[in-house]
């Protein structure tokens, strides 16, 4: 017989491994026909450090849900705070290049608000107004100057991503708009034009003003921003 | 009555475990002191053999039955050995007094057999514990406290262990 040849299959194996076991438990067997006699206590002393070992992972458990709760806790709390998500988004600033905004789907598509300047600089005039449905976008000239802003809203109610392109931004500062945080960003490129981008959490809208105007131009035209009575 | 269920099956396992005592303590002290030679790290192994049985009650069966023998058998020899280990100990567990001189005439499976006893430990013990005993590769990692895909190593390395060895024999 080539035992080399030979496979070891399973079968052979189960049955070489019993023939091993039945000489190990018959000589451990055989060895233990006389009775040990264990120190006093000794069964209780097992109970006593299972019934810890038990509590121990009853508290590591207990431990364990606790931290649980609070992530869950923590993550319900970011996303129905606007403070805590407004907080978030203020993180983001310091760590991305890009800012994307995802607003919840939970608003109204079907009647996007009507909001209105009433702040407008000296020499400007609305020029171009696109209309859609979820989202408008006013744009104003200055003809004398050549100056011009951009004023716009939008609702998301699909759950889609805004994506704010902030590769030339030089700084960045969190200010407040009424009653909403607002970020500025200023740009240092000379083709480029300063935002200033804010929420209104509880209908989904998306502010933003646009203009190669200095700073304090843009956030009075910002605070100046209202809803039109229907 | 969640409470009343608990408290039962916890009364349950405790009376299980109170058999399970009895019946191997003597046994497990035999491994035990076969492994460590010492009367006090001996009742120490089994002391805590007897906490890892607890933590597995859920897969024994019948008290008396060879499996439920051959499972306390292993978890005792490992606990010791893994003792002797932590004491940077070499170990070194004969088992000449087993092993005969099997001659070619024997069955294939007695001289592997014979061979399986003169195994490293914890490859023994997988494979009565796989083989024998009939665990999954999953449940046998659990029970020896090692990992999955150790056990489906040294499976494999214990396989060509024994066919180097028959090799030889021949």
């Amino acid at each position: 017989m080539t035992l080399n040849k030979i496979e070891l299959t399973d079968e052979i194996l189960k049955s070489a491994a019993g023939y091993a076991h039945e000489k190990w438990m018959d000589s451990n067997t055989a060895s233990s026909e006389e009775s040990h006699e264990f120190p006093l206590g000794f069964y209780d002393k097992i109970l006593r450090k299972a019934q810890k070992r038990k509590q121990i992972k009853t508290i590591t458990r207990h431990i364990a849900a606790a931290i649980i709760t609070i992530i869950i806790c923590g993550a319900v709390l970011l996303a129905s705070s606007p403070k805590v998500r407004a907080l978030k988004r203020g993180r983001f600033l310091e760590i991305f290049y890009n800012i994307e905004y995802r607003l919840s789907p939970d608003g109204d598509s079907s009647k996007l608000p009507e909001f209105e300047l009433s702040y407008i600089p000296e020499g400007f005039k609305e020029i171009n107004t696109l209309n859609e449905r979820d989202r408008i976008s006013k744009y104003y000239l200055n003809t004398e100057t050549g100056d011009s802003f951009l004023f716009e809203y939008m609702q998301r109610t699909d759950d889609k991503d805004i994506t704010f392109h902030t590769e030339m931004t030089s700084a960045y500062e969190s200010i407040i708009i009424g009653d909403y945080e607002a970020y500025f960003y200023l740009t240092d490129d000379t083709f480029d034009k300063n935002n200033i981008v804010w929420f209104d959490e509880s209908q989904n809208l998306y502010f933003t003003v646009s203009s190669n105007l200095e700073k304090s131009v843009i956030l009075n035209i910002a605070e100046g921003v209202s809803l039109v009575d229907s | 009555m969640l409470i009343y269920l608990q408290m039962l099956e916890t009364e349950n396992e405790k009376d299980k475990f109170s058999e399970l005592y009895i019946k191997y303590k003597d046994l497990m002290y035999v491994i035990a002191f076969r492994v460590l030679n010492n009367q006090a790290d001996a009742e120490d192994a089994v002391h805590q053999a007897f906490l890892k049985i607890i933590d597995n009650l859920d897969k024994i069966g019948s008290i008396e039955s060879p499996k439920t023998k051959s499972f306390v058998a292993v978890i005792c020899e490992r606990t010791a050995i893994d003792i002797l280990r932590k004491r940077n100990k070499i170990i070194e567990i004969s088992f000449d007094d087993l092993s005969e001189k099997v001659s070619e005439d024997s069955p294939l499976q007695d001289q592997i057999g014979e061979m399986i006893l003169q195994l490293n430990p914890t490859y023994r013990e997988v494979l009565f514990l796989h083989y024998h005993d009939g665990y999954s590769e999953k449940e046998t990692a659990k029970i020896l406290g090692i990992s999955y895909s150790n056990v489906r190593k040294i499976i494999e390395r214990a396989k060509k262990i024994l066919k180097e060895e028959l090799e030889k024999g021949e």
